[in-house]
């Protein structure tokens, strides 16, 4: 193990030698003790008692932390080679983790509020297919950002992909400023504003209904003397409130740019996420209108994108987001842009009369369209559905992985089937439910020879 | 569905493979031997607790009645199993209630898994199955020949590597 001593010989050409994090990491990974502490003794005052922990543990455990800390920073090294990034780490069991540069898929720097300070930030790595992450936490933003076009401009060298964004990082300059010379800008295509931001988390489905609920709850139970009902709202304010507060914070100042590779997002009140969308890794589009927002002519847009957001959770869905809110049209354009497909001219057709027993809400929801590859695009197919919260995917044709067609005893006595198209996983799920069957399994069969003809793009 | 009646999810120009009768032998044999199984577990209890013999009885007709309509549910089930080998994808068929389709172009193949455990083995049935980038993706085809299990593996890994489209 030659983890304390870096190569003595000339590194192969293309490998930089092996790299600490910043010194400042085990100041920052200590922090959230620190403040753990604070906020344990600060509950204690407030419930009335004096600290009464023995000093003499608390600076124990402090110091244990730190050395923990330190060392933790001591023996964590990286290497960006030619082909691999190295990560040695671990203190009694040392681990060695290579990445292959040509299975990255996304690099994400995060700032989390405490890193911000120092302007540090953190580099998250995703890979393809099994999903593998590596974290690189903390290095400088300036550092972060020049490793991020550093390893995608490797990745995309040794994948083939052509398009690279221009390595050209500013020294000086702001903080945004830097990200733009790292990216390679053209444009900036969405900016949300706050006022929107806010009013449109307040106003989505989810938690207007646990709003009304709680309205109504706590109507009926003055009305009726009861004061039992009354209890119920709290806890739904609370609900609503954390559900809208961390839409807010998770999207406050979200910026869309168009970049050399692809598009790009930069997003966070306290903890700052940026993240590439690469064009070509684009799987799919989908834009959702809930309720009162369809009233109000707003959507938002979500992108599958291989390899990331493919978890089901908080984070997965975060980084899916293409658009938190936007007026339909602009939404439309936007999305059409990150598939570079076009969206527009793809005429609709509605389920069959016959399937109206079926889907009675959304029968004039329901719908399909699938648009002929035109020379120099690569075709479409879109679907609608949903009652309340009403969904549009858009997957271009050559992304699809596989079609399946489903046919239930009811939906075989009106001679209708549904339509599935596989994707990686992500938000996008196209779904054309209740087609006539002949019609579903014809475009099953069509989509699957577009899909298998395309060559790798 | 009526024999007479044109399938409307036939595939142009081909006509489904169907997978091996032997498939329904090995699923019939493992029925039984649970309700052998149940009905031994059963006869013990009349023995040791004579009170509980008039709900045996109806419990050992039932599963009868049950494994009855399992042995006739099995074979039909077997039989609606097929596929074709179209020129750049694989269609799977399955499921007559609730009948499902799958197409899956060679060029999104990730791999190939042939499985076959202790006791398919013995009834020389194989299974098939194909992933791809998506986890919805759900093409199997099970009770193939083992020889054949690897012949359309062979097939299907060639056509995949032709045509690889990747992402």
């Amino acid at each position: 193990m030659t983890a304390d001593h870096p190569a003595p010989a000339a590194p192969p050409s293309g490998d930089t030698p092996m790299r600490r994090l910043h010194p400042l990491t085990p100041l920052l990974r200590g922090g959230i003790i620190a403040v753990a502490i604070t906020v344990a003794a600060g509950r204690q005052l407030l419930e009335g008692g004096p600290v009464d922990w023995p000093l003499p543990i608390v600076v124990a455990v402090v110091a244990a932390a730190a050395a923990w800390a330190a060392l933790t920073w001591w023996t964590t090294r990286y290497q960006v080679g030619s082909d691999t990034l190295r990560i040695e780490s671990g203190i009694v069991v040392r681990r060695s983790r290579r990445i292959r540069l040509d299975r990255v898929q996304a690099v994400e720097v995060q700032q989390p509020l405490l890193a911000r300070v120092f302007r540090m930030a953190e580099l998250q790595i995703e890979t393809a297919g099994d999903g593998t992450e590596a974290t690189l936490a903390y290095v400088t933003l300036a550092q972060a950002q020049q490793l991020r076009v550093e390893l995608l401009a490797r990745a995309g060298q040794l994948s083939g992909r052509a398009g690279q964004g221009r390595a050209a990082p500013a020294r000086e300059g702001t903080e945004s400023q830097h990200q733009e010379a790292a990216e390679g800008v053209h444009e900036v295509l969405h900016r949300a504003t706050p006022g929107l931001l806010l009013v449109s988390q307040l106003v989505r489905t989810g938690p207007l209904v646990a709003l009304l609920g709680a309205v109504a709850a706590a109507t009926i139970s003055v009305v009726v003397g009861e004061p039992l009902g009354l209890a119920l709202v709290l806890p739904a304010a609370l609900a609503v409130g954390n559900a809208v507060w961390s839409g807010f914070v998770s999207h406050y100042g979200f910026t869309l740019t168009r970049t050399a590779r692809g598009l790009a997002v930069r997003a966070g009140l306290l903890d700052v996420r940026t993240q590439s969308i690469p064009t070509d890794r684009v799987q799919g589009v989908v834009v959702v209108e809930p309720m009162v927002w369809r009233r109000l002519g707003w959507c938002e847009g979500l992108v599958t994108v291989a390899g990331v957001g493919s978890r089901s959770d908080d984070t997965g869905r975060l980084s899916a987001t293409l658009l938190p809110v936007v007026e339909r049209d602009r939404g439309a354009r936007i999305a059409i842009d990150a598939l570079a497909g076009d969206i527009a001219s793809v005429p609709l057709t509605g389920i069959p009369h016959r399937a109206m027993v079926l889907a009675p809400l959304t029968r004039r929801v329901l719908a399909l369209g699938m648009s002929a590859g035109a020379p120099g695009g690569p075709g479409v197919v879109v679907t609608r559905r949903g009652w309340l919260t009403r969904r549009t995917d858009v997957v271009p044709r050559h992304k699809v992985q596989s079609c399946a067609v489903r046919q239930g005893p009811l939906q075989r006595r009106l001679g209708l089937a549904t339509l599935r198209l596989h994707l990686p996983p992500g938000p996008v799920q196209a779904v054309g439910l209740h087609r006539d069957q002949s019609e579903a399994w014809r475009t099953a069969l069509t989509v699957a020879t577009t899909a298998g003809a395309s060559v790798r793009v | 569905m009526t024999a007479n009646a044109p399938d409307p999810f036939a595939v142009p120009g081909s006509v489904w493979s169907r997978v091996s009768p032997r498939l329904a032998t090995l699923r019939r044999v493992e029925m039984l031997c649970a309700a052998m199984l149940l009905v031994v577990l059963l006869v013990v209890l009349a023995v040791m607790a004579p009170s509980t013999r008039p709900v045996v009885a109806v419990a050992v007709g039932a599963l009868l009645v049950v494994s009855a309509y399992g042995w006739w549910l099995t074979g039909r089930q077997v039989a609606a199993w097929g596929w074709v080998e179209r020129d750049s994808d694989l269609v799977v068929t399955r499921g007559r209630v609730w009948r499902r389709l799958d197409v899956v172009p060679y060029g999104r193949m990730q791999l190939v898994d042939v499985t076959a455990g202790p006791l398919q083995r013995a009834f020389g049935v194989t299974t098939v199955m194909l992933h791809t980038a998506s986890p919805s993706t759900r093409a199997r085809v099970p009770g193939l020949p083992p020889e054949d299990a690897r012949r359309l593996r062979d097939r299907l890994a060639e056509r995949g590597e032709a045509q690889a489209a990747g992402l």
